[in-house]
C-alpha cells in the first residue's frame, strides 16, 4: 500500500510540473527571434486569403527587402472571430506584434487588453503624421486615439443595377434613407422590373450603419466608446421609433415577396442575380467590387455603388461610417517586434501601395494625398461609380462610427436574425426586443467576466 | 396475364427509380461541386439550371489550386495525424473497453459513467483549456501536439464495449478453464472478432480527424504544419476570392473522405448498431 501511495505521489508531482510547465504569464520583454542575417521576425496574423493574403504578402516581401532591421512573417489564423478567440486564449509569450481584422472588430480589440495603441506610436515617430480622413479615426479610434492603423478604407451601401433603376425612372443617388428605398423598392416590384426589388448580405452591421449616419448611437455608454456598453439602444427614444420603422418596411417588402432569400451570398447568389435583373439592388459593402465586374463582364450592362442611407429623412446625415480592415499592434511583451509591425503598417498605407491596393480591392483612399496623385485619377476615370460615392463623402461629416462593442460576435448576428424573422412575418416590435435581449445578455455575459 | 406482369415489374421498377432520384439528390451537392469546378469563375457566377454543364471546361482552377495550396504537404500531414490518432484510438479504446467488460474492480460503475460523460461534453466546451495546456506544454506547431487531446476517446470506448457486451461470458470462462489468461483471451478471441467494430471506429475517426478545422487552426500557425482544411480556407478569399477555386479545392479535398467512406460504410454501420440488440 505504501509503495502504491508513492507510486501516486510521484505521478502527481510528475503532472503537477508538466501541467506547471510554461504556464508563466510573463513573457520576456526583448530577446526577439532573429533570421539568420539578424533581422527581428515580426509575426502577423493576417485574416486574408486567396488573392488578398497574395498581394499582402508580397507587400510584405517589399518591405524585408526593402530595409535589413525587420523580416515581417505572415500567418493565417482564421477569420476575424476565429483569430481573436485564439488571442485571447493564447499565453502571451506566443502573441504576434500585429493582426489585422475588420473595423467592426474594433471594440472587441479595444477592451481585449491585447492591443497597444496605434497612437502611441504615432506619437513617437517624428517622420510620419497621418490624414486619414475623419470617419477612419472615428472608427478606429477613441477620442481621436487611433487603437488601430487602417489599412484600407470600404463602404457600405447598395449595389444597384443601372438598366432596372433607369427603366423605373429612379435616381439611385436620390435614396439616400431607407424610406426613399423602401418607396423605391415597391415601385421596383409594383411595376415588375425586376422579381426581387431588393436583397442584403445577410448580416446585422447594415441597420446599425444606417442609424448610425442617423446620428442615432445604438448601444450606451456613448456608442461604446466611453466603457463598456451594458444595453443596446433599440428600444429606447429616439432610437426606437426609427428602428420600428425600420423594420417595419422591411417586414413590408418581405410580405409582398419584393425580398431576396435571405441568407444568400454576394458571391454565389446575390451578384449573379443582379447582374441576370433578377435583382434590382444589394445591400453590402463597395469591396465586392471585383466580382460586380466578374459577373457583368458575362452578363453586359452597368452597375453601380450609392453610400449607406440613413433610416429616414428627418435623422441628421452625420457622415459614413467607415468599413474595412484595420491593423493592431498587439502587446506582445517584445517592442522591437511592435516598432517593426508600426514601420510595415507606415509601408503599407504608403500611397505607393495603397494605390495598388484600391485598384485590386475597390477600397477607396484613406487621405487626400492618395486622392489627388495622378495614378488616383486615372483609376477614376476607368472607373463607373467611385467618383460618385467620393462626392458624396465630401458632402457629409466625419463624425459617425460603428460602435465599440466587444461582441460583434453578437451583435452583428442578433440583428440579421431579426432581419430574418421580420421578413418572414414574424411581428416586428417582438423580433426587436428579441434581439434586444440576445445582445443585452451578450454584454451581460461579458462585462461579468471582464471588469 | 400482361397486365399482371407490368404490374409485377411496376412495383420493383418504381422503388428502384425512386431510389435512384434520391441518390441523385442526396449526392448533387458533390456532384454540383465538381462540375462546376470545370467552370471559369464568370461562367460560374451566371450558371443557371439550364446552364449546368460547363460551356468551355477547364482545368485552371485546379491549376490555381495546385499551385497556391500546398496539397501534397497538408495530406500528408493530415494522414500523419489521422494514422496517429486511429491507432492509439484504436489500441487504447480496446484495451479500455476490454476491462470495463471482463475485468470487476472498485469504481468500475463511477469510471463508466466519467468515460459517458466524456461523450456528452460537446468539444467545443474544451478546446480553448486544451489549447491552452497544449501551449504550456509547449507543443503548439507539433503533430503529438495536434493529436494529443484526441489520443483516446469516450466514443471508441462506447464503441468497443457494446461490441465486447455482444461476446458471451461463457466463451472466457471457457478459456480460463483452458489455462488462457484474461489478457490471452482478449488478444486470441475480443480482438480478432471486433475487427468489424474497429474498423467502423477507424472510420468514424478519419472522417472526424479528416474534417477537424478549428483544433489544428489553434494548435498551428506554421504554414510546414497546415492540414488540408487549413489549406482549403486559403482559398476563400474574402470579398475578392473566386467561387470556382473553392469548388475545385473542394472536389480535391472530398475525395479521399469518399473513398474512405466508401470502403468502409459495411462497417462503420455495422459498429454503430453493435450491442443494439441483445441475442
Amino acid at each position: 500500500m505504501k509503495k502504491l501511495l508513492m507510486v501516486f505521489g510521484v505521478l502527481l508531482v510528475a503532472m503537477c510540473v508538466l501541467f506547471a510547465q510554461g504556464s508563466g504569464e510573463k513573457a520576456a520583454e526583448s530577446d526577439s527571434p532573429k533570421t539568420e542575417d539578424g533581422k527581428i521576425i515580426v509575426p502577423y496574423w493576417r485574416c486574408y486569403t486567396g488573392s488578398s493574403a497574395e498581394f499582402v504578402d508580397g507587400i510584405i516581401a517589399e518591405f524585408n527587402a526593402s530595409q535589413d532591421k525587420y523580416e515581417v512573417v505572415p500567418e493565417y489564423n482564421g477569420g476575424y472571430y476565429d483569430q481573436f478567440a485564439k488571442l485571447m486564449s493564447t499565453d502571451r509569450e506566443n502573441l504576434p506584434a500585429m493582426c489585422n481584422s475588420s473595423s467592426e472588430t474594433v471594440g472587441s480589440y479595444l477592451h481585449s487588453g491585447l492591443v497597444k495603441y496605434a497612437q502611441d506610436f504615432i506619437d513617437a515617430d517624428k517622420n510620419w503624421s497621418y490624414n486619414f480622413y475623419g470617419n477612419l479615426v472615428a472608427t478606429y479610434g477613441v477620442n481621436g486615439r487611433l487603437v488601430g492603423i487602417p489599412l484600407g478604407f470600404s463602404l457600405s451601401g447598395f449595389f444597384y443595377n443601372a438598366e432596372i433603376f433607369e427603366a423605373a425612372g429612379i435616381d439611385p443617388y436620390s435614396l439616400t434613407s431607407f424610406d426613399r428605398v423602401y418607396e423605391a423598392a415597391l415601385k421596383i416590384g409594383d411595376g415588375g422590373y425586376a422579381k426581387y426589388a431588393i436583397s442584403e448580405e445577410h448580416s446585422g452591421i447594415w441597420a446599425n450603419y444606417c442609424f448610425h449616419r442617423e446620428g442615432l448611437y445604438t448601444v450606451d455608454n456613448n456608442n461604446g466608446v466611453d466603457g463598456l456598453p451594458t444595453k443596446v439602444l433599440y428600444n429606447e427614444e429616439p432610437l426606437k421609433t426609427v428602428c420600428y420603422n425600420y423594420y417595419k418596411e422591411w417586414a413590408d417588402l418581405g410580405a409582398k415577396g419584393y425580398v431576396y432569400p435571405v441568407g444568400a451570398k454576394v458571391k454565389t447568389a446575390l451578384a449573379p442575380a443582379l447582374g441576370a435583373k433578377e435583382v434590382a439592388m444589394i445591400i453590402t459593402t463597395n469591396s465586392y467590387k471585383s466580382t460586380m465586374n466578374d459577373v457583368f463582364s458575362q452578363t453586359g450592362g452597368t452597375y453601380g455603388f450609392v453610400p449607406m442611407f440613413s433610416a429616414t429623412d428627418n435623422g441628421k446625415q452625420t457622415g459614413f461610417c467607415s468599413s474595412g480592415n484595420g491593423f493592431f499592434i498587439i502587446n506582445n511583451g517584445h517592442p522591437d517586434q511592435q516598432q517593426g509591425a508600426y514601420e510595415f503598417i507606415k509601408y503599407f498605407d504608403s500611397p505607393s501601395v495603397q494605390l495598388r491596393w484600391m485598384a485590386k480591392t475597390g477600397y477607396l483612399p484613406m487621405y487626400d494625398a492618395v486622392a489627388q496623385t495622378p495614378e488616383y485619377k486615372e483609376i477614376l476615370a476607368s472607373d463607373n461609380y467611385t467618383a460618385r460615392v467620393l462626392e458624396e463623402l465630401g458632402k457629409s461629416d466625419y463624425s459617425a462610427f460603428y460602435a465599440f462593442t466587444a461582441v460583434n460576435n453578437i451583435y452583428s448576428p442578433a440583428g440579421a436574425t431579426c432581419l430574418e424573422a421580420v421578413i418572414n412575418g414574424a411581428d416586428v416590435q417582438a423580433s426587436i426586443d428579441q434581439m434586444c435581449e440576445t445582445i443585452n445578455e451578450a454584454f451581460k455575459m461579458y462585462n461579468l467576466t471582464n471588469k | 396475364m400482361n397486365s399482371m406482369r407490368l404490374k409485377k415489374r411496376l412495383s420493383t421498377l418504381v422503388p428502384y427509380i425512386i431510389k435512384v432520384l434520391v441518390g441523385v439528390l442526396f449526392t448533387s451537392p458533390i456532384l454540383i461541386c465538381f462540375l462546376y469546378s470545370f467552370k471559369p469563375n464568370g461562367e460560374l457566377l451566371v450558371s443557371t439550371l439550364s446552364t449546368f454543364l460547363p460551356k468551355a471546361p477547364t482545368l485552371e482552377n485546379f491549376w490555381y489550386v495546385v499551385a497556391k495550396v500546398r496539397m501534397q504537404k497538408y495530406l500528408t500531414n493530415t494522414f500523419i495525424q489521422c494514422f496517429s490518432i486511429i491507432v492509439c484510438q484504436l489500441v487504447f479504446c480496446s484495451m479500455a473497453a476490454y476491462a470495463i467488460v471482463f475485468y470487476r474492480f472498485k469504481g468500475k460503475k463511477f469510471l463508466w459513467i466519467l468515460i459517458l460523460m466524456s461523450v456528452m461534453i460537446p468539444g467545443d466546451v474544451i478546446v480553448i483549456s486544451n489549447y491552452i495546456q497544449i501551449q504550456r506544454w509547449h507543443l503548439t506547431n507539433t503533430h503529438i501536439g495536434m493529436a494529443l487531446p484526441y489520443l483516446v476517446g469516450g466514443m471508441g470506448i462506447f464503441l468497443m464495449r457494446q461490441f465486447y457486451l455482444t461476446i458471451p461470458k461463457e466463451l472466457a470462462e471457457a478459456a480460463e478453464i483452458d489455462g488462457c489468461s484474461r489478457l490471452g483471451f482478449m488478444w486470441r478471441f475480443a480482438v480478432p472478432l471486433s475487427i468489424p467494430s474497429m474498423a467502423s471506429l477507424a472510420i468514424y475517426e478519419f472522417i472526424a480527424i479528416y474534417n477537424r478545422y478549428f483544433w489544428p487552426l489553434l494548435v498551428v500557425d506554421k504554414d510546414r504544419m497546415r492540414t488540408i482544411q487549413l489549406g482549403m480556407a486559403y482559398l476563400e478569399g474574402g470579398e475578392n476570392g473566386k467561387v470556382a477555386y473553392i469548388l475545385a479545392g473542394a472536389s480535391f479535398c472530398v475525395i479521399p473522405a469518399v473513398i474512405v467512406f466508401i470502403f468502409g460504410q459495411k462497417f462503420l454501420v455495422k459498429g454503430m448498431t453493435a450491442g443494439a440488440v441483445k441475442g
